[in-house]
Order: structure tokens, then C-alpha cells, then sequence
């Protein structure tokens, strides 16, 4: 998902190192406001092959790692792309360790890029609550997961970026099929360095729940390549 | 996976000709949002029943059913009505939400779940709450008209116990800022009670395909929830919504999901809870 992203706003580079650093402020039904501070690394090999990594500081007292690869698969036309992305978050607040694992397959264009996939979360205590046969873990084997995303670079050089995208998993989100992020993204691409800000929105639920209001947050980071 | 697609989208159309589902739910609020609707809800009573229900006994009988989905037939409810009301041992019934189908439902519903001297023997109240399904097509104001408060405690008064019930407001696929701290402030109570049981409509964990499209509360809330409920000991978290029983244990709190109710929907039944020194429960199928 981190590969994802990278190669959206800003592209990431296909071979080589490519770094990006984030805030985060948003505001939600659950947590009112909140602040996080994000880092991501994506190396490219040159083959079609990325490896991703990052943490993110998150929300008073808790933090989230995440680690990816995707590769390009072969045929037909180099265009499909499996990816693999596990995801862990403490939120200690509330006492909880959160495990994901996602795997997706996609396709990509020159603008758009599609992929579709699932997840599965494993959930459980920090600290485990001291009561006698409670099981204490919650699993959930199956959430899908999908992105839909367009990509327009514009001006002199191509220097500037737009990325619209709707998706239910984010950085270091992995959410549900019925709720949908809706994101959009502007980028400029400096000499060494890239800036970009993006804001996504999105509903407690569709199909079955009413689309309440959740979340809105916002993203600006810059990224650099080496 | 693709052959349940398409029967979800052949089942949104049908539902969608037949006034059963609000499509304008997929882009906005059918109904007023989470935090308004509390706030409303604070400010009055519920009315299927008293704040303070005293009964007789330290072991009593609740009977609980979900979703029922009243439209133009409610056989099941009329006749879970009939065996809680001849049962001399309940307290009181509760009903978690998902009572209506269509516009105009929950009035049907309202009058079902009456006291009905041809068909009940003993007055017993039943205590409900909002479900998705009772906001589609704003029904949010028959709610209120019919049972009104859908954010609320009652206690049961035993002769030596006191049992809390808290009931909240998850029709929206979400309890929102202004409910959680309500309810934490009602958790901070919880040591004087003998039982405490939450009801809310929406699931809390998304266990098995069952719930393939179905909604649950956001993970964040679903985090904070966990944690207030297993720090607070309360025992049982009931909950509707998704049609099919399941149970979970997590932090020394039972998560139970009930069956439907709904005339239309093949399989059903309702649930039992025995309260005493322990609480026990079963499921009737036989409806």
C-alpha cells in the first residue's frame, strides 16, 4: 500500500531509494482531532520489484509499522502487479494490538491504476485483561479490498501532480469494503525534493448503514530520492 | 465471491423498487447524524418503558429478538410478543432495532409491540433501539414519535440487586464522539450494579462471510468500545444486524450477535436470558 501511494502523488522511482515524511491532522466521529507523523522508504530495484517500509507515531501514545513488496508480474503485458503488504498498530489507549495482511493484485495504466485484493486483522490486548477463560483475540479473515485511482502530471516538466483515488486502505489503514476513502492530491516536484498535500474523506458506511459523515484528514509531506 | 456480488446488487435493485432500502443512504444521511440524533435522545425518555423497572424477584426472564423487519406481514413478532407477555417469570423484552422495513413500518411495529389484552397475560415492557433500517427514508422522527429515546439506561430493581441496561444508538454505523462519552460516564457507575448488559445494533467484530457487505462500527470505535466494555465488567454485549448468531469472548465480555426475526428471512430466532446470580442465556429457533 506504502508502494501504492509512493507511486501515485509522487511517483517513486523504479530503481533506487525514494523517502517520504508526513503529517497528518484530521478530525473524527470517534477521536474528534487528532495529529500523527509518518516516514516511508521505498526501494526499487529496477525489475519491478519494491520493497517498502514505514512507521507512523499516531494519535497520543500509539504507532504503526508497516512492510510491502510488489512486483510486476510478467505477462501479459507487464501491466499486472501482485502485492503484499502485513501491518501492525498498537493503540495503546485503548489496550489493543492490531496485525493485517493484505494481498492484492492490480493493474496499471499511464493514469489510472486498479487493484483488488483482501485482508485479514487479528486483534488483541496489550496487556491482556486479567479474566479467567476470555479468549482474548479477535480474528477476522476476510475484508476486500480495493483502490481506483487516477494520475495527471501537468505544467512545464510535468512538475506538478494530481491523484484522485477511492480505496478503503491508506498508508497505514487497513479498513473495510463499505468504507470508502475519497482522496485527492496535489504535488510539485522541486529539484531533489517533492511536496505534496492531499485530503481524504470518508462515510461510516454504504450499502447497508447511512453515509454518515467519519473522517477527514489531511497529508502534507515532502519526499526525496537518492 | 462474484456470484454473491451479483446477487447483492440484484437484491439492492429489487430492494431499492420496492421501498425497502434508501439509496440515498450510499451518499448521505438518510436520517439525521449519530451525534444529533444522541443529543436528542438525551433530552428525552424511552417510552416502550420505565427508567426503573422493579420486579419481584432476584431471578428474572428477558427476552430478546432483532431485526424483525416489519412491513406488511410481522407474524414473528406477534407471535414473540405472545410468548414473552404468557410468560409469569419476564421482566421485559428487548428489541434491537432493524423493527422496520419501509416507510410507515414502525408504526405497525409500535402497535404489535403493545400490550393487547386479547392476546398477552402479563404486562411486561419491551425496551428498544435504532437500526439502520429504522433511519432510511428519514424514519428517525417515527422512532422517536413510536419509542423515543434510542440513547438510554433503564434499571432493573430486584429486592436485593440492581441491574443496568445500557442502550445505544448504532443505526448510522456509528455511536459517534457525543455517545461513547456518555457512555463512559455511565460505565463509571457500573460497580453498583449486580449485571450490566449493553444493546446496540450495529456489530462490533466482522468474524465470519456472513457479514460480507454488511456494516460494522469504524475500528477506531470498535477499539475504544472494546476497551471500555472489558474495563468496565460488563457481560454482555448483544447486538443485531447481520441475521446470523454468533458469539465472542474478548476481555471477559460476550459479544452475541442474535438471528433475525423477519418473516420473510427463512431462518430466525429469538433469545433468552435468564438473570440470576449468573446470567445464561439460549436461543429459541422454534418461531
Amino acid at each position: 500500500m506504502l508502494a501504492l501511494t509512493l507511486a501515485t502523488v509522487m511517483q517513486a522511482q523504479d530503481k533506487g531509494l525514494t523517502g517520504r515524511l508526513y503529517g497528518v491532522v484530521g478530525h473524527s466521529y470517534a477521536e474528534n482531532f487528532y495529529g500523527s507523523m509518518a516516514m516511508v522508504a521505498d526501494y526499487g530495484t529496477g525489475k519491478g520489484l519494491h520493497l517498502t517500509g514505514g512507521v507512523e507515531l499516531f494519535r497520543g501514545s500509539g504507532y504503526a509499522v508497516t512492510a510491502a513488496w510488489q512486483t510486476q508480474l510478467p505477462w501479459p503485458n507487464k501491466r499486472f502487479f501482485l502485492y503484499n503488504r502485513y501491518l501492525y498498530r498498537l493503540f495503546a489507549r485503548w489496550n489493543l494490538n492490531e496485525y493485517s495482511t493484505h494481498v492484492a493484485v492490480g493493474y496499471e495504466l499511464e493514469h489510472w491504476r486498479f487493484s483488488l485484493g483482501m485482508t485479514n486483522r487479528f486483534m488483541s490486548p496489550f496487556h491482556p485483561y486479567d479474566k479467567t477463560g476470555s479468549t482474548d483475540y479477535v480474528f477476522e479473515p476476510f475484508n476486500l479490498m480495493y483502490e481506483i485511482q487516477y494520475q495527471l502530471d501537468f505544467g512545464r516538466d510535468d512538475r506538478w501532480s494530481m491523484m484522485l483515488r477511492a480505496a478503503d486502505f491508506d498508508d497505514f489503514v487497513t479498513d473495510r469494503g463499505y468504507q470508502p476513502m475519497f482522496s485527492v492530491a496535489f504535488g510539485r516536484r522541486f529539484r531533489k525534493v517533492s511536496a505534496y498535500a492531499r485530503t481524504v474523506c470518508y462515510p461510516t458506511g454504504m450499502f447497508s448503514l447511512s453515509a454518515n459523515y467519519y473522517e477527514l484528514f489531511f497529508n502534507l509531506g515532502i519526499q526525496k530520492k537518492w | 465471491m462474484v456470484k454473491r456480488s451479483i446477487l447483492w446488487l440484484s437484491a439492492l435493485m429489487l430492494l431499492t423498487a420496492c421501498n425497502k432500502l434508501d439509496l440515498t443512504g450510499l451518499i448521505a444521511p438518510a436520517s439525521a447524524e449519530a451525534d444529533q440524533r444522541v443529543r436528542e435522545s438525551l433530552k428525552m425518555s424511552h417510552l416502550g418503558g420505565p427508567a426503573v423497572l422493579t420486579v419481584g424477584s432476584d431471578d428474572y426472564c428477558v427476552y430478546v429478538c432483532s431485526d424483525v423487519h416489519t412491513g406488511k406481514e410481522h407474524l414473528r413478532l406477534s407471535e414473540f410478543m405472545r410468548r414473552q407477555r404468557s410468560d409469569s417469570t419476564v421482566a421485559m423484552g428487548l428489541c434491537l432495532g432493524d423493527i422496520s422495513n419501509e416507510p410507515g413500518a414502525l408504526m405497525t411495529a409500535h402497535d404489535i409491540i403493545a400490550f393487547n389484552p386479547s392476546r398477552d397475560v402479563y404486562e411486561s415492557p419491551v425496551y428498544s433501539i435504532v437500526g439502520n433500517h429504522d433511519l432510511f427514508f428519514g424514519q428517525w422522527e417515527d422512532f422517536k414519535k413510536c419509542f423515543g429515546s434510542s440513547t438510554y439506561t433503564f434499571t432493573v430493581a430486584t429486592p436485593n440487586y440492581r441491574d443496568l441496561y445500557i442502550m445505544l444508538d448504532s443505526g448510522g454505523g456509528c455511536h459517534g464522539k457525543t455517545q461513547m462519552e456518555w457512555l463512559r460516564n455511565v460505565l463509571k457507575n457500573r460497580w453498583k450494579y449486580r449485571h450490566c448488559i449493553v444493546c446496540s445494533h450495529v456489530n462490533v467484530f466482522r468474524t465470519d462471510m456472513s457479514q460480507f457487505m454488511s456494516g460494522n462500527l469504524p475500528l477506531e470505535e470498535t477499539y475504544e468500545l472494546m476497551d471500555m466494555l472489558a474495563s468496565s465488567n460488563v457481560e454482555l454485549y448483544l447486538q443485531g444486524h447481520d441475521h446470523h448468531r454468533k458469539e465472542t469472548l474478548y476481555g471477559g465480555v460476550r459479544y452475541i450477535t442474535l438471528d433475525c426475526l423477519k418473516d420473510d428471512g427463512g431462518y430466525g430466532s429469538y433469545m433468552t436470558i435468564s438473570v440470576g446470580s449468573a446470567l445464561g442465556w439460549q436461543f429459541h429457533d422454534d418461531i
